[in-house]
């Protein structure tokens, strides 16, 4: 496929069928309007929309083994290239590039893509929307693939601000209940804070590399950073290009968007606020990880963020009883163990993580959904309780997702965490604190895991049962969940840890990517663990995550008990943790209310009084001229012209002469 | 006859056909319009293909003797021609009327034959502006544009319109009265009304003198602009306005600020520029946070866009002065840009005006459900107006950026929350019209956009992907006379810098 056109139908095949499906959209809105019928809209939009992914799919997978086939120090893959923007000497082109680390991704987006689309055929079914819903969704996927494909920083950030887009569209899909529409406006808004640091981040690595095709700007690192004046500035860089990451994968501080967009459809929450694009940041830092890892306090910066988000997303977990808002704030913690890993220059394991969150978290979303769905739209968990029996197919995938999430022995989540923490303490110094932070957000993770699980599917039913029917999901949903609950169980084998024996498979094939980075943080010394020392910390992962998540499946088995004793008992700390540390409220009171109140000061005191007052001559001064004026607004050339022409002469004689 | 007197003119000579033709006959008067803007514009699309970008040479160049300047010996030439400055604006002015045209059907009920009669004669004078390459001539299109807006306002306009017609006028009559002084004495002073003369002359006048002339020229276009402290008249100018007014105001008028900054101030003045440059970057990026904070204010939907436009046109000011290729390059794409997105707002909120007769931001909601169709175009338009990468406005906007961060980086950065700003403004806004419950009776029952309103809407739309999508070909046409532009402003700063005798290192440069 090198050098071709055909690379680019990867993204192109999804963008089509965005318009395809938009077309059938307006299509359906015009029958009904035409017939006066409620017709509900066709199945085409689905089948459309599936088979653009599947045809993604089917390309990347074509590119993967056409990229497996060549030597691993050649695995590059290039298409043909796009002449965007060139502005003098400054050529900002893009062309899409299939190495080892897009090819991950690649596969990750379509794969887990193309199962959330079959299951938004069944979950979506009956929206009067649900042609436009997939429109969107293809739209996001190709945005998606741009992101991923860019060899360019700029290619790259066309796709950033698509994905930005569609979760925008997605998560206020749902508009006329009004706070969807808002909790999309806040994703968007708090995204462009990101966005604008990743902008400024741009310019300084065109500053620095006159370029911003990313495997120049790697290769020319190394270079630059040994230049003192030009360190400094690669340092702010980076850590302008990790600002955009914040907001785009919801860390520390912009991750008070993320819970928000559980507003959208819960395959929304499963593809985009799950499984891929929030992960953005984390493929960014991969991306250009000679650029992060030219400064090692970049990296401790990273790392120390990751942390940070990790344990508060785990904190704000406990206490949720919406069971999307347990999934998000999950979701916002394993981000953290990313970044976590990432400042420990554990690339691979950080993609490795990001694989496999996307295979369980993916699951657990869409067994929510099948949960909520089955519930009629019910999710709040004080409201469930013992689906088991009712649910037993999508019982069985969540249990899946659940372990690995927890990170129970031996599944993909319990090697790729481990892998993270193994790293992160490896790496000594400050990144041991951050690695006791770690483990104590994992025991968080077991018990907010099992708390969900026995809660929604254990225990005595709370529901209303005049009212709620719960019932199994069709097959078009739960067969996705089978799919992804295999991945999760099996997906550690992609990475198994050295004291196996066998070749760690990602982090080989990542190797040529990740080589830069780890060159120039060999520069600041290596750091491995021993044999001995893996295995306590593989056995203290596993006994933190069987003890914690029997504490919190013991706790909840019975009922709902221990929340309202925690409410009781301690109101302060449950409204403290429930909200997130609060931090959402202090945003609210610090930055939206003081800037809308500037906006109206701005407005009325500064330039309608200050400025148009002055600039008008003091009011008073205007009405009069305006008075005296009236003759000239009645509408005569003659006198518009004199005005002028009289002006005029008269001050440019006072310019010759005087 | 040539081409460049033939697009100029023939706007002028639809405006003879629409003054022949009885007053009653309103069909009649709508296709004469109609059809003249069209065929003006098939001419610019023309001319813009036919443009070539790599040479700096005024194209299409027309030079005829006209008449010499009484008591002196200085020849007035009726000579026109297009370059990289003005070949997007004329284009853009070409393209974008049929669109006016065809949106007045909707709001101009009376006095029609007035109406098209001032609007091409605007026309006329606005591509006169873009083409003229004499002072004198140059001057003369300049009133001629300004005039019918005033009528425009002033008769079809909402109601202050009275009020925003006398601040518009007084504005203007100051802006033309600035620009006349200068131009008599820039002409006195080379004894020559030739533009590319004195462009090239008017840099060896002592800087004391050069100086006054460039703020003289400089003052009159940031009027028009408007730049900051000056933008007060264009809210209520836009407000009060009928849609079409607006969007050629916006579209086309404010254009000739910025064009004017860039021929008349850079262009001919570099060095001066070169020592003004701070101050207009500074007034840029302030510009840009300011107008947001006015548009976030706001409860007037026009308003609203009235005052995003001065955010905008702080990005055009901001690259412009930056004096970099980046810079000087977004800057001419996002006066396109600007037209276009913010043209297309003008429609959008008109069609809204049309149903509801209000403008109110707490008289909608829930929009979207009822009209659909609407609902994709404002999202769409509200996407390019806020640079979303794909769409028109982020090419502009980049390089602008890129540019103002390779001179100044502080400006660049405060600019930046412009994006974040501009977000805000813009998303509240459209959650507000389109989103939530319908909240009044009123909205549940409103006729979604019609053919009409599409199709006129679809040039726009079509320019704001293809230069989303495909911004070299515009970029390309810009780049001889930009080279040219840069390589000057490089000389102009080789001399201040030996001037300064004190060597500077580059990083002090940058």
């Amino acid at each position: 496929m090198g050098g071709t056109w055909l690379l680019w139908f990867i993204p192109l095949l999804p963008l089509f069928g965005a318009a395809a499906c938009g077309l059938i959209h307006f299509a359906t809105l015009a029958a009904q309007k035409g017939d006066g019928s409620g017709k509900r809209p066709s199945a085409l939009a689905p089948l459309v929309a599936c088979a653009a992914i599947a045809g993604s799919l089917g390309l990347s997978i074509a590119a993967f083994k056409e990229l497996a086939a060549l030597p691993a120090d050649a695995r590059v893959i290039e298409s043909a290239v796009w002449e965007w923007i060139h502005a003098g000497s400054l050529k900002l082109d893009i062309s899409l590039v299939v190495d080892p680390l897009s090819a991950v991704m690649l596969l990750v987006v379509t794969g887990v893509g193309f199962l959330i689309h079959v299951y938004s055929a069944g979950y979506m079914k009956g929206d009067p929307g649900y042609a436009k819903f997939f429109a969107y969704l293809n739209l996001f996927v190709f945005s998606m693939l741009m992101l991923v494909l860019s060899s360019s920083l700029v290619g790259l950030f066309v796709g950033w601000e698509g994905v930005g887009l569609c979760s925008y569209l997605l998560i206020g899909f749902w508009y006329e209940k009004g706070w969807p529409a808002e909790a999309g406006q806040k994703a968007f808004i708090a995204n462009r804070v990101g966005d604008a640091s990743f902008l400024i981040g741009s310019f300084i690595l065109i500053k620095l590399f006159g370029t911003l095709d990313m495997s120049d700007i790697n290769a020319a690192v190394a270079g630059v950073a040994s230049d003192p004046a030009k360190a400094w500035w690669l340092t702010v860089g980076a850590l302008c290009l990790f600002g955009g990451c914040t907001g785009k994968s919801a860390q520390l501080p912009l991750f008070t968007w993320l819970p928000d967009a559980m507003a959208g459809p819960t395959p929304v929450s499963a593809l985009i606020h799950a499984a891929t694009m929030v992960t953005a940041g984390v493929y960014l830092v991969v991306r250009l990880n000679p650029v992060f890892a030219a400064d090692p306090a970049v990296m401790t910066v990273i790392g120390t963020v990751g942390a940070l988000t990790a344990l508060i997303g785990g904190t704000s977990a406990i206490f949720q009883r919406d069971i999307k808002k347990v999934l998000a704030y999950s979701t916002v913690s394993q981000l953290g163990y990313m970044f976590l890993g990432l400042g420990s220059g554990a690339f691979a394991s950080a993609i490795f993580h990001l694989v496999t969150h996307a295979f369980f978290k993916g699951l657990l979303f869409l067994g929510a959904g099948s949960v909520i769905h089955g519930m009629h739209d019910e999710q709040d968990m004080h409201k469930m309780g013992g689906l088991k029996h009712h649910m037993p197919k999508t019982f069985a995938t969540f249990l899946a997702g659940a372990a690995a999430l927890s990170g129970l022995p031996l599944l993909s989540g319990f090697f790729s965490k481990d892998e993270i923490l193994a790293h992160t303490f490896a790496h000594g110094g400050f990144h041991q604190v951050l690695w006791g932070i770690g483990i104590v957000t994992a025991a968080i993770t077991a018990y907010y895991t099992w708390r969900m699980v026995a809660l929604t599917f254990f225990g005595k039913e709370r529901f209303d049962h005049h009212h709620v029917h719960p019932h199994e999901s069709p097959a078009v949903m739960w067969v996705p969940l089978a799919v992804l609950a295999v991945l999760s169980v099996f997906g550690g084998v992609l990475g198994l840890p050295p004291v196996f024996h066998v070749a760690h498979q990602l982090e080989t094939w990542l190797e040529p990517v990740t080589a830069p980075g780890k060159a120039l943080l060999a520069m600041h010394g290596t750091h491995t663990l021993s044999h001995a020392a893996e295995w306590a910390l593989l056995g203290l992962g596993s006994v933190i995550a069987l003890v914690f998540a029997t504490l919190g499946f013991r706790a909840y088995v019975g009922g709902t008990a221990r929340d309202e004793n925690v409410e009781r008992t301690k109101p302060a700390l449950a409204d403290f943790l429930v909200g997130a540390w609060k931090i959402d409220a202090k945003y609210y009171a610090v930055i939206v209310y003081p800037a809308k109140l500037v906006a109206f000061v701005t407005a009325v005191f500064v330039d309608q009084f200050a400025i148009d007052g002055l600039v008008n001559g003091a009011g008073g001064l205007a009405t009069a001229t305006g008075n005296r004026l009236k003759i000239l607004v009645d509408g005569s050339l003659k006198s518009y012209a004199l005005w002028i022409g009289a002006g005029a002469v008269l001050l440019a004689f006072l310019w010759m002469f005087v | 006859m040539d081409q460049l007197t033939l697009i100029t003119f023939l706007p002028l000579v639809g405006a003879l056909l629409v003054l022949l033709t009885p007053a009653s006959q309103e069909k009649a008067l709508r296709a004469i319009a109609l059809v003249t803007t069209l065929v003006v514009a098939v001419l610019g699309v023309q001319l813009y293909l036919a443009f070539d970008g790599s040479s700096a040479a005024l194209q299409f160049l027309v030079d005829k003797a006209w008449f010499v300047l009484p008591g002196s010996a200085i020849p007035v030439r009726y000579k026109l021609g297009v370059d990289g400055l003005s070949i997007l604006m004329v284009a853009l002015t070409a393209v974008m009327m049929p669109t006016v045209i065809l949106s007045t059907w909707g709001h101009v009920h009376k006095r029609v034959k007035e109406f098209m009669l001032w609007m091409l004669v605007m026309q006329t004078g606005m591509l006169g502006v873009f083409v003229a390459h004499d002072l004198v001539l140059f001057y003369f299109f300049w009133e001629v544009s300004l005039i019918p807006l005033y009528f425009i306002v002033g008769i079809w306009g909402g109601e202050r319109r009275l009020y925003a017609t006398i601040k518009f006028f007084l504005y203007t009559l100051a802006g033309s009265l600035v620009m006349l002084v200068a131009v008599i004495a820039i002409i006195y002073q080379f004894r020559t009304a030739d533009i590319p003369t004195l462009c090239e002359q008017a840099s060896s006048l002592a800087l004391s003198k050069q100086v006054w002339l460039f703020a003289a020229f400089a003052l009159a276009f940031s009027i028009k602009v408007p730049l900051l402290p000056f933008h007060t008249w264009l809210a209520d100018a836009h407000t009060e306005a009928p849609t079409s007014g607006s969007v050629v105001l916006a579209g086309v008028l404010l254009k000739m600020g910025t064009y004017g900054l860039l021929r008349f101030g850079i262009d001919m003045f570099p060095g001066a520029a070169l020592e003004h440059a701070p101050l207009f970057m500074a007034l840029g990026a302030i510009g840009i946070v300011y107008g947001a904070f006015l548009a976030m204010a706001q409860t007037d939907v026009k308003r609203l866009i009235a005052c995003s436009s001065v955010s905008h046109l702080g990005y055009v000011v901001l690259g412009m002065f930056a004096l970099t290729y980046a810079g000087l390059s977004g800057s001419i794409l996002q006066m396109v840009n600007h037209g276009i997105s913010t043209g297309l707002l003008f429609l959008l909120i008109g069609m809204i005006y049309e149903r509801r007769h209000t403008r109110a931001l707490d008289q909608f909601g829930g929009i979207a459900a009822t009209m659909p169709i609407f609902a994709f175009f404002l999202v769409f338009t509200v996407l390019s107006s806020a640079a979303l990468p794909g769409l028109n406005g982020f090419v502009g906007e980049y390089l602008i950026l890129l540019g103002a961060f390779q001179a100044k980086p502080l400006w660049a950065i405060i600019a930046v929350l412009g994006v974040i700003f501009g977000a805000v403004y813009l998303l509240m806004a459209t959650r507000r019209v389109l989103f939530g419950p319908v909240t009044h009776e009123e909205n549940k029952h409103l006729e979604d956009l019609n053919a009409r309103e599409v199709v006129l809407m679809l040039p726009l739309v079509i320019l704001a992907v293809w230069i989303g999508f495909q911004p070299k070909p515009f970029l390309d046409r810009t780049q001889g006379s930009l080279e040219r532009l840069v390589q000057k402003i490089e000389v102009a700063r080789g001399a201040q810098n030996a001037s300064l005798e004190v060597p500077t290192t580059e990083e002090s440069v940058r």
